[in-house]
This record gives C-alpha cells, sequence and structure tokens, in this order.
C-alpha cells in the first residue's frame, strides 16, 4: 500500500531513514551536505544547504554549545533532543519542523537541520550566511539632504532598516509566502493604531490569493494589490527603494509589503500628488519647497502634454504663437523632408529607444552611446536637415522634464505619444478628448476607498496644503493626519 | 471599461478625424503680414505682404543682410475674390492669422466695415486687434515700399503707428474698433510716404541712389455715412486726452531766447453727464500733469508753464468742440455712446439717430495741468 | 451606489453651463438683456429645483413611467449637445473637422468616460470647470484694455420681446435642472446646496462673460458668437489668442456633460430593465449617434466617415458582448 503524503515525509526515529527521505524529497540536490557524528552516544547529523549556511556561525553558535553542554556524559535520545531543544540557547532563531517538507523549507533559508537516531523530530536553527548585497545607496531615488541608505535584496536586512527608523512596538511585520514554486519570503508591514485594520485585512486576503508560480520582483505582485489593475492608467500601488520614506508612509496609516530577493517595497494605497514629492521637502524650506514642487507639476505636464500641444499649436492654430516664434518654425521647418507631426513622432521614439538602451547597456560601451545619441544622431539629424533645431530643443526638454518624476515614467511616456497622435491628427480637439478620458481614468480611482486624485479632487482643506507645499512641522506635530483623512464624505 | 478601451477610443477619434478633411500644415500656408486695399473702378485692389522665409538666412527668419517680405497684388470685385485670386497666385494658402496692419488706400471707406471686412470675418485666424490705417494715395505703393533693408515692413508699420499714437500726433485703430463702434465715425491713422532730406544731397545725386523713403502717421481721417473728415495732430492730442491710455503730448513752449519742447501726459478723465430738460450736458475735464525736472527749472517759472499748457490744451480742445460738434456734428467724443448708455430712453425717442441725439448735446472741456 | 458632494454635482452642472455659454449667439439680442435674463432664469430655476428635489421617488408603474421619460429626455439632451457641438464648431473652425468625426469621437470618448463612473466624471468635472474659469481669468486680463463700460447699454427697440427672447432659450437649452433632479438628487446628500452653488456660479458666470463681451465688442458682440469674438481678439505677452484653449475647454465641458447624461440614461434603463449589463447604454447610445452622425454628414465623405463609423458600431457591440463588471 503507498503510503501518504504525511506517512512518506513524517520523521522516523531511524536516522538513516529520515536522511534517506531528506534526500529523496531534495532529489538528491548536490547541494544538500549531511554530515554524522555521535554526541553523547547518540548518532545525529546534521543538514545544511551549502552556500546558504556559515559554517563558522554553525560551528561556534550550534556544534560548539552542544558539544561543550553535553561534555562527556552519555545521553538518551529524547534527553539530548531536550537538552538541545530547551535546555540550551543556541541561536535566537530555533524553530522545530513539524516535517520533512518543512525542514527542507528551513534549510533553503539557511537553517541547519539536526537530526538524531531515536527522535522521531528536528531542530532548526538559523545560522544564514549566503553571500547578500551590502546596504548601498539607492539607484533611482536620489536625494540631498536624507539619508543614503537603500534596501537591499534581503528581507531580514530590509526589515531591520525599517526597525532601525521606527522603534515603535507598534510596528508590525506580518510574514507571508507568496509563489507556488519559489515561495518567496514576503513581510506586510503597518503601524497599528494608525494603518486601518479594513486595509490590512484586504491587503494580507490579497497577497494570500496571489497564485503566481514564480514571485521574483515586486512588480509581480503590484497588480495583486491594486483595485483597478486592468482599468487604470496609473497605480494606486507605489515603489520605493527607500527606507525612510517607507517609514514615512507608514506613519501615514499606509502599508507596505518588502519583498525577498528585490531591493523595492510596494506601499499602498498611493496618491498621485506623492509623486511630486521627495525626501528633501521635508528637510528643505516651505517656500523652497513650494517651487520645487510647482517645478515638478510643470516638469510632468511638460513632459506629457507639451509636444502634442506644440504639434497641434503649430499645425492647427499657429495664431496662438507669437510672431517671432511663427517665423522662426516656419523657417526652420520650411527646410525638413517630414511634416511636423511625422517628426515629433520619430524624434521620439528615438528618445525612448536611447532611454532603453541607456537602461540595458554595459557600463563599458556607455559613453560610446552618449556621444552617439546625443552628438551623432542629435546634432547630424539637424544638420542634415531630417528634424527641425526648434523641436531637438522642445524634445530635450521633454526628456528631461520626465526624469524628474520617475514614479509617473511609464505613463509620462505611453500618454506623451497619444497626446502627439492625439494633437497631430485632431488638434486641440484630440487634446480635449484624451485628457477627458484621462482625467476621468483618474479619478475613477478610488483604492481602498481613498480617491488617487486627493487630496486634490476631490479637495480637502487639511491635504490641501500638501499638494503646493508642505506643512509646518509644528502643525504637523498638532495635527497627526493620516491617509483616511483623504477618504470622501459624501457631502461635507 | 478595460485600459485598452481608451487606447481604441484614442484610436477612433484619430482615425475618424485624421480622415475627415485635408490636412494643411500650418506652417506650409503663407504668412500675410500686412493688407492693402485700394479701390479700383470696377472693385478692389488687394496687395499683400507675405512672409518669405527661403530669403530670409541660413539661421534665423529675421536676417538684416536680406528682405523677407513679398509683395503681391490681385484686383477683383470684391475683397474676398482679389484674396481668392492672390492665394492662386501665390500656390499657397494663405495665413492672416498674424496680419499686423490693414491700410486703406485713398477712396476705400469703412463706411460698411462689416462687407468691407467681410473676408476677415469670416476666416477664425483672423485677429479682431489687427491695426487698420489709410493712406494718401495708393495703399500697394505703401507696402511695396522699402523702408529698410531686411526689415519687415509690416512690424515696422505698426511701430510707426503706436509711436504716433503715444505721442498723440496721431490715432491707433483696430478692426474691432471699427466692427464694433456702431454710429460713431471709425477714426483711422493717416499714413504718409516721405523722402528723407539728406544733407548730403548732393552727393546722392552724384551716385545716383535713390532717397531713403520713410512712413509718417501725422494725423488721422475720420469716416463716418457720407464722407470723411481729416484730423491734424493737435486734433489728435485732443482725442488722445479721451483715450484713456497712458499718452503724452509735446508741446513746444515759449522761452525768452526761443522755443522749448515740454513733455504733458495725459492723467485721468473726470466726465459728468447731466440732463436739463430736453438737453444733455456733457462736462469733460481731461487732467495732465507735466512731470518736473531740471530743465523745466532752468527754463521756465514753472506757474507760467502750468497756465501756459493749460491754456494751449483748452485752446485745442474748444477748437475741437467748435469744428466738431458745432459746424460738421461728426461725434467723434462718442457722445452718442454715452446718452444710449446713461439715458437709453432718450436714444429710443430719437429712433437711434445721431444727428438728432447729437443736436441735444453740449459738451465742455475744462483741462487740467499740474507739474509735478 | 456611489454618491458625490453637491460641490462636485455643481460642478458637473456647470460643464452643461460653459460649453452652452462658449457657443452662445445672441442673434442680434442685446448681451445685457441676455445677461438680466440669465439672473431671472437663474433664479425661477433655484426656486423651482427646491420643492421639486423634495419629491419621493415614484414606484410602481408611474415610477417605470418616470424612468422611461427620463432615460428619453436624456438621450434626446445627448443627442442635441453633440449636433450642437459639431455645428458650432463648423462654424467656429470650418473646415478643420466633420461634423460625422466629431460626433463620434465624442460619443466614443463620453462612454469611455461615463463607464468610468460617476465619481470621476464629477471629480474630472471639478477639474475642468476651475481650469477653464481660470482661462477665462487670463482671458478677461487679455482682452480688458479694450474695456468701455460705455457701451454696456439697454437702448434696444425691444426690450420686453428681447427679455423673453432670451429667457426661453435659457430655459430650453438648461440641461442642467433635469440632470439635478433626474441624477443628482439620488446621488448627493444635498441637492439643494448643490443647485444653489450651481445656479449662483452660473448667474456670475453668464453675466461677467456677457458684460465683458459687450463692454469690449460693442456692437459686434451681437453677431455670431461673441465669446468666440472674445477668445480672438484678448492677447497677452505668452498666449497671442485664446480660440485655442477656449475650444479645449469647450470639448472638455461637453464630453463630461455627455458623459453625465450618458450615466443618467443607464441609471434610468436599468430601473427599466433590472438585467442589463452595465454597458448597454454605450452599445445603445453608440450606434444610434454614429447612424445620426453619418445622415448628419450626408455621406459626403464616405471614404472617410464609412471606416469610422465601422470602428464605432465594432466598438459598440464589443462593449455589449463585454461581462458585467463589479461597479
Amino acid at each position: 500500500m503507498s503510503k501518504s503524503r504525511e506517512e512518506r515525509y513524517a520523521f522516523s526515529e531511524s536516522l538513516s531513514v529520515t536522511l534517506d527521505a531528506l534526500r529523496k524529497l531534495t532529489g538528491g540536490t548536490s547541494d544538500l551536505v549531511t554530515s554524522e557524528a555521535e554526541l553523547g552516544g547518540v548518532r545525529c547529523a546534521v543538514a545544511v544547504i551549502e552556500g546558504m549556511a556559515s559554517t563558522q556561525m554553525l560551528s561556534s553558535a550550534v556544534l560548539e554549545p552542544i558539544m561543550l553542554a553535553v561534555g562527556g556524559s552519555e545521553q538518551t535520545p529524547q534527553g539530548l533532543f531536550e537538552l538541545i531543544t530547551k535546555r540550551t540557547l543556541l541561536t535566537p532563531d530555533r524553530k522545530l519542523p513539524r516535517d520533512l517538507p518543512e525542514a527542507a523549507s528551513l534549510l533553503f533559508a539557511g537553517f541547519c537541520v539536526l537530526f538524531a537516531e531515536g527522535v522521531a523530530g528536528a531542530a532548526a536553527f538559523g545560522v544564514q550566511g549566503f553571500d547578500r548585497k551590502a546596504v548601498n545607496e539607492p539607484s533611482s531615488e536620489h536625494n540631498i539632504m536624507g539619508s543614503q541608505e537603500g534596501f537591499c535584496e534581503t528581507l531580514r536586512t530590509n526589515i531591520s532598516l525599517v526597525r532601525r527608523r521606527m522603534k515603535n512596538p507598534a510596528l508590525r511585520f506580518e510574514a507571508l509566502t507568496v509563489g507556488r514554486e519559489t515561495r518567496t519570503d514576503i513581510a506586510l508591514c503597518y503601524l497599528a493604531g494608525r494603518a486601518e485594520s479594513g486595509l490590512v485585512r484586504k491587503l494580507r486576503r490579497r497577497l494570500s490569493d496571489v497564485g503566481m508560480d514564480a514571485v521574483l520582483a515586486s512588480g509581480t505582485l503590484m497588480p495583486y494589490l491594486e483595485e483597478k489593475e486592468q482599468v487604470g492608467l496609473f497605480s494606486e500601488v507605489s515603489a520605493t527603494e527607500r527606507p525612510d520614506v517607507v517609514c514615512a508612509k507608514l506613519n501615514e496609516g499606509r502599508a507596505a509589503v518588502l519583498i525577498d530577493g528585490t531591493p523595492f517595497a510596494l506601499v499602498c494605497p498611493s496618491l498621485f500628488v506623492e509623486n511630486f514629492r521627495t525626501v528633501d521637502d521635508a528637510c528643505s524650506k516651505p517656500y523652497f519647497v513650494i517651487l520645487m514642487r510647482l517645478i515638478r507639476f510643470i516638469a510632468f505636464f511638460f513632459a506629457v502634454l507639451f509636444p502634442g500641444a506644440y504639434v497641434a499649436v503649430a499645425n492647427y492654430h499657429p495664431e496662438m504663437l507669437t510672431l517671432k516664434l511663427l517665423l522662426n518654425l516656419t523657417a526652420s521647418e520650411r527646410s525638413t523632408p517630414y511634416s511636423l507631426f511625422v517628426e515629433m513622432l520619430i524624434i521620439t521614439v528615438l528618445l525612448e529607444l536611447m532611454k532603453e538602451a541607456s537602461v540595458r547597456m554595459p557600463k563599458a560601451v556607455g559613453s560610446a552611446i552618449s556621444i552617439a545619441g546625443g552628438l551623432v544622431i542629435g546634432d547630424a539629424a539637424v544638420k542634415s536637415g531630417i528634424i527641425s533645431s526648434p523641436l531637438l530643443i522642445i524634445v530635450g526638454l521633454t526628456a528631461t522634464a520626465s526624469f524628474v518624476i520617475p514614479g509617473l515614467a511609464q505613463q509620462s511616456s505611453v500618454l506623451r505619444l497619444v497626446y502627439i497622435i492625439a494633437g497631430g491628427t485632431a488638434g486641440f480637439f484630440g487634446i480635449a478628448v484624451v485628457s477627458g478620458m484621462i482625467m476621468t481614468n483618474a479619478a475613477s480611482m478610488n483604492e481602498y476607498g481613498i480617491p488617487y486624485t486627493a487630496p486634490l479632487l476631490p479637495f480637502t482643506r487639511k491635504g490641501a496644503a500638501d499638494i503646493l507645499g508642505r506643512k509646518s512641522l509644528r502643525r504637523l506635530e498638532e495635527e497627526h493626519s493620516t491617509v483616511a483623512d483623504y477618504r470622501e464624505a459624501a457631502d461635507e | 471599461m478595460k485600459r485598452i478601451w481608451f487606447f481604441l477610443a484614442s484610436a477612433l477619434l484619430m482615425l475618424s478625424a485624421a480622415g475627415s478633411r485635408d490636412t494643411i500644415a500650418s506652417l506650409d500656408r503663407a504668412m500675410v503680414h500686412a493688407v492693402g486695399i485700394d479701390r479700383e473702378d470696377e472693385g478692389y485692389t488687394v496687395t499683400l505682404q507675405v512672409f518669405r522665409p527661403e530669403s530670409s538666412g541660413t539661421e534665423t527668419q529675421l536676417d538684416a543682410g536680406k528682405a523677407n517680405v513679398f509683395v503681391i497684388t490681385a484686383s477683383a470685385p470684391t475683397v474676398g475674390e482679389a484674396m481668392t485670386l492672390c492665394e492662386n497666385r501665390l500656390g499657397e494658402f494663405l495665413f492672416i492669422g498674424h496680419g499686423q496692419v490693414i491700410v486703406l488706400g485713398e477712396g476705400v471707406e469703412p463706411d460698411d466695415p462689416r462687407r468691407l471686412f467681410a473676408y476677415f470675418l469670416s476666416s477664425k485666424e483672423s485677429y479682431l486687434g489687427i491695426h487698420l490705417a489709410c493712406t494718401e494715395g495708393k495703399a500697394s505703393v505703401l507696402l511695396s515700399a522699402e523702408l529698410s533693408e531686411g526689415a519687415v515692413a509690416a512690424q515696422n508699420l505698426v511701430n510707426i503707428i503706436e509711436r504716433h499714437a503715444e505721442n498723440s500726433s496721431s490715432v491707433s485703430c483696430t478692426l474691432l474698433d471699427v466692427l464694433g463702434c456702431g454710429e460713431c465715425p471709425a477714426v483711422l491713422p493717416l499714413l504718409r510716404l516721405t523722402k528723407t532730406s539728406d544733407s548730403s544731397e548732393g552727393q546722392d545725386s552724384e551716385s545716383g541712389s535713390e532717397p531713403a523713403l520713410t512712413v509718417s502717421a501725422d494725423g488721422a481721417e475720420a469716416f463716418f455715412r457720407g464722407g470723411k473728415q481729416h484730423l491734424t495732430p493737435e486734433e489728435c492730442s485732443v482725442l488722445a486726452l479721451f483715450d484713456g491710455q497712458e499718452r503724452v503730448n509735446v508741446l513746444r513752449v515759449p522761452t525768452g531766447r526761443g522755443d522749448s519742447a515740454v513733455t504733458v501726459r495725459n492723467g485721468g478723465l473726470r466726465k459728468s453727464v447731466t440732463k436739463e430738460g430736453d438737453r444733455i450736458l456733457f462736462s469733460f475735464e481731461p487732467e495732465t500733469a507735466v512731470r518736473n525736472d531740471q530743465s523745466l527749472e532752468t527754463l521756465f517759472d514753472l506757474a507760467e508753464l502750468e497756465e501756459y499748457c493749460r491754456r494751449e490744451l483748452q485752446g485745442r480742445c474748444e477748437a475741437f468742440i467748435s469744428r466738431f460738434y458745432g459746424d460738421e456734428k461728426t461725434d467723434l467724443l462718442g457722445l452718442c455712446t454715452m446718452v444710449k448708455s446713461r439715458y437709453p430712453q432718450v436714444w429710443l425717442d430719437c429712433g437711434g439717430d445721431a444727428e438728432r441725439v447729437l443736436g441735444l448735446c453740449e459738451a465742455g472741456i475744462s483741462v487740467k495741468c499740474e507739474i509735478k | 451606489m456611489s454618491r458625490i458632494s453637491s460641490y462636485q454635482a455643481a460642478a458637473l452642472m456647470l460643464c452643461f453651463t460653459v460649453a452652452r455659454l462658449i457657443a452662445y449667439r445672441p442673434e442680434g439680442d442685446s448681451l445685457v438683456m441676455a445677461a438680466a435674463a440669465e439672473l431671472l432664469a437663474c433664479l425661477g430655476m433655484f426656486l423651482v429645483s427646491i420643492p421639486l428635489s423634495k419629491l419621493p421617488s415614484a414606484g410602481g408603474f408611474g415610477g417605470r413611467v418616470m424612468s422611461f421619460a427620463a432615460a428619453g429626455y436624456c438621450l434626446f439632451a445627448l443627442t442635441l449637445i453633440l449636433a450642437d457641438f459639431a455645428d458650432a464648431m463648423q462654424y467656429s473652425f470650418p473646415g478643420f473637422y466633420s461634423p460625422g468625426a466629431i460626433i463620434l469621437a465624442l460619443a466614443a470618448a463620453a462612454a469611455y468616460s461615463a463607464s468610468m463612473g460617476l465619481q470621476g466624471c464629477a471629480r474630472a468635472a471639478c477639474a475642468a470647470v476651475i481650469l477653464a474659469l481660470l482661462t477665462f481669468a487670463l482671458m478677461t486680463l487679455g482682452a480688458c484694455e479694450g474695456i468701455d463700460p460705455e457701451r454696456l447699454n439697454i437702448a434696444v427697440p425691444d426690450r420686453g420681446g428681447q427679455l423673453s427672447r432670451q429667457l426661453t432659450g435659457a430655459f430650453a437649452r438648461s440641461a442642467e435642472l433635469p440632470m439635478l433632479l433626474i441624477l443628482m438628487r439620488r446621488r448627493t446628500a444635498k441637492p439643494i446646496r448643490a443647485a444653489a452653488v450651481y445656479f449662483a456660479v452660473r448667474a456670475l458666470l453668464w453675466c461677467v462673460t456677457l458684460a465683458l463681451c459687450a463692454s469690449v465688442l460693442g456692437e459686434l458682440g451681437g453677431v455670431g458668437e461673441p465669446f468666440w469674438s472674445l477668445a480672438a481678439f484678448a492677447k497677452t505677452s505668452v498666449v497671442e489668442r485664446f480660440d485655442a484653449l477656449v475650444m479645449l475647454f469647450w470639448t472638455l465641458c461637453t464630453l463630461l456633460s455627455a458623459a453625465a447624461l450618458l450615466i443618467c440614461f443607464g441609471e434610468r434603463l436599468s430601473e427599466l430593465l433590472p438585467g442589463l449589463s452595465k454597458y448597454a447604454p454605450a452599445a445603445v447610445i453608440l450606434p444610434a449617434v454614429t447612424a445620426y452622425g453619418l445622415i448628419y454628414a450626408g455621406f459626403s465623405r464616405p471614404a472617410a466617415v464609412i471606416p469610422a463609423a465601422a470602428s464605432g458600431i465594432g466598438a459598440a457591440a464589443a462593449s455589449f458582448c463585454h461581462r458585467r463588471s463589479r461597479v
């Protein structure tokens, strides 16, 4: 009779049977290392995955203390097991797996598992020693006056980075596992009492419902956390590489998800106006913050709307331009072979091409690409008359502006093309129609009951100061506002 | 709806918009800077100044070394047909959105402006603030004149008109002023093409070069139903007092050893309108000021200067009233508009007849001048 | 059913007002009389809306009749709005767009916006109205040099006739009052406050705009579309002309108005036929409007309009076949 799964993978009192079952479970993988020895007269075995456990820690924190505790005395198997599991404190991370699959999971997580002859059980000790990336400066979110630490690929380290900044017992980390095959460890973190329980519950449920086989990047989980994933042009979930940003968001009543293997944490709910905030805003004078926020808003609309509006104005409504500007444009466009609309499309596609190349290219050829892209293509294209110089200036400004708001980079790129096509084929009428659709799309997003366009739409007085500026820190210390303040009342 | 519908709806928009009309890239159209309209026996002659980028150098469109305007003329029974003929001859669609000035030649009278300017009214590109001017002789001659090498002539014309208007020696008039003035006469600046006098005339004639041309806008023409009247620069300065804009008057004031120029700035205008029986009495008090400076203090007695300036301007105003509201009954100060606004029943009782209304009006101007 | 605030409801109704104001034609009447008529109309409609908004919703057969009438009115108003818009575009921007294409594109965009729900449309309307008013303010600055208060007058021969004509026009084209009663009453906690805010802003907007048009344009204000003339005249140092910007907001407001009517139509239709898919209104409207666009365009450009119309019908059919999504 074939054994049931529980019977097959249960611990056996026979050490050799247990070890055989373990090897069978792991498919005889070559990185499973087992060592046998006698401790106190009891035959024991320790199993580790090569490269995941630290041998130094294994010997100094586990084996040596056990041997010292046993001394030379003879032990019974149960006595030895009790000594190891209850009467000694070897590592803070100690687990008692219930069966071999759990033991295997712990092995893959960097634990060492101790088996003893005559004991139908095992003890696992955290002796992680796998190579990990150090805590570095964040690669995508730079700032001047804030912290220079960013998340790394190790979940435990990331948790510690957040915990270090928020020494509050209300800060909770819930460990979850996602990915049927990868079994990636994730941590749902929130500040109890600040984050709404409904929000945490919903997130927990959604994370539990993830049915993906492999969860290897933060982007894999984003669709599961978004409420209107297939509808929204914008995302209700933001990703950040900075622990200080996560702490700030947790303080505002949001929740974050840390994922093992990726240096990006997901924060939700996220609002549209938050894309225009940076860490430096908290460290700068309020009047400077107002200026910088304005610059960022202008940069976003510049990046998305300006090329399309330029094509629309030049083709359909040239009377809007001043005379001298129009004369300049006319003179420069006369010599180019393509229409302004086609030129703009070509140069926009070229821009996206160069952006993609700059991300993917090996660092060794970086400077060559910059020279080729900037000088050869840009300058030569103008001199040969394929595109006009005002157009190049506009696209250069647009490209620069699009890097000001990295959080909306995807939307900027796509919507820019849509606006260029709308403006080029239908003028301001096309731009108006597309704008109407985008506005209703963004305004209809209600993530976890909080409007995505809050505190702008619907307008809330409390949050109004945060749109263009920053509330004074003294006022913040009195208000203790959270994101739930933006929840729309049916009538104020 | 799913996100894909956003892109489908946008695609539908583009498809329907792109397929529904002929695309004319505006940058490929001929930019008309100035329009001249002359009266012919069988209709009108239209002269267009068109921007020509090909002759404007390599880097920028305004290259002082080369001329960048091109003049084209066509005649037809109506202005609209003449414009169409110009378009045909140019081989490009006309873009009149940045037209700077419309010059009316001698014989063209804007007494029915909506018919005369129908072509401009029908185009959505037309700018209602385009300047209007009239000229002695032909508008085509004015627009064809090479004022200075390489300059865009239309811009120069506008600048000349505006400078003259600011110095109160002429007026500024736009298409909207003419279309919206109703029964009031349209007052247009009068442009004259003159040759500049040169001290080395002898040398010029030996070398065979033509004397340079320049345009001045001294005075104005007032057009009304039934005719036109010429306004001298002094009469234009009276109109400037009622303009509400920042204008200056340059008065020639005698000193012990000759004459000197004094700049008088226009200030506010106080007006009161009262009705006494059948008569409507208008009282205007334009306020002017002279900015005190070292030259005034050294040349003049300030109190006498103040009185002199006041008397000079008062005299002009009284002569103005006497001429236009005494003899000729031409409502250049907009009294009918004020009656319509403040005493609508009087206007209605007069049946909207401007002459009858003016017959009931009496205007008095009292100029104030102070040195500040 | 999601609710909107009274200010959002007012903003949605203001979209109708802005769209109507921009395309307003006095037909020779005095602008001052038109402003006076608008003031009276706003006061009258506000007073009427107070008791009407307190009426209980009808149930049973009477309720169905009311729903049917309301749905029919919404469809009628939607068709008129789109047709008027296409007409006015032809008048103001001749040769740029064909009426069929405009109707089709706007109907498709309105269907998409309506599918985003009333909350989305109402919030977008707030943004649209605020931006439109800011643009109007900028335009006013650009035109203020030409303001002459003396041009404001009521010296017109038939004052009573003009006033009554303008008053009738103000009532006849006001889709907002029925919208308030059909839609906003159920989706706003304080419909009377919404009405008060809306009518106050509408009266102010109309009076200021018409007074501005009259004082700047003079006699020209009574002819054609004075708002467009004003937009063509206003000039600042950065923006030479405002007519293109005005067209942008006019289109935006018309789109949101059409979306609101579509939502209203869909809700009334679902009251009549409870099992209807959420997308049925779009599926009904788009072919109907496409057909209207084709007839309106007169088949003058079959090569251009027919493929566009085919896409519209295809899009409508696809949306009809789409499964019901959660609201």
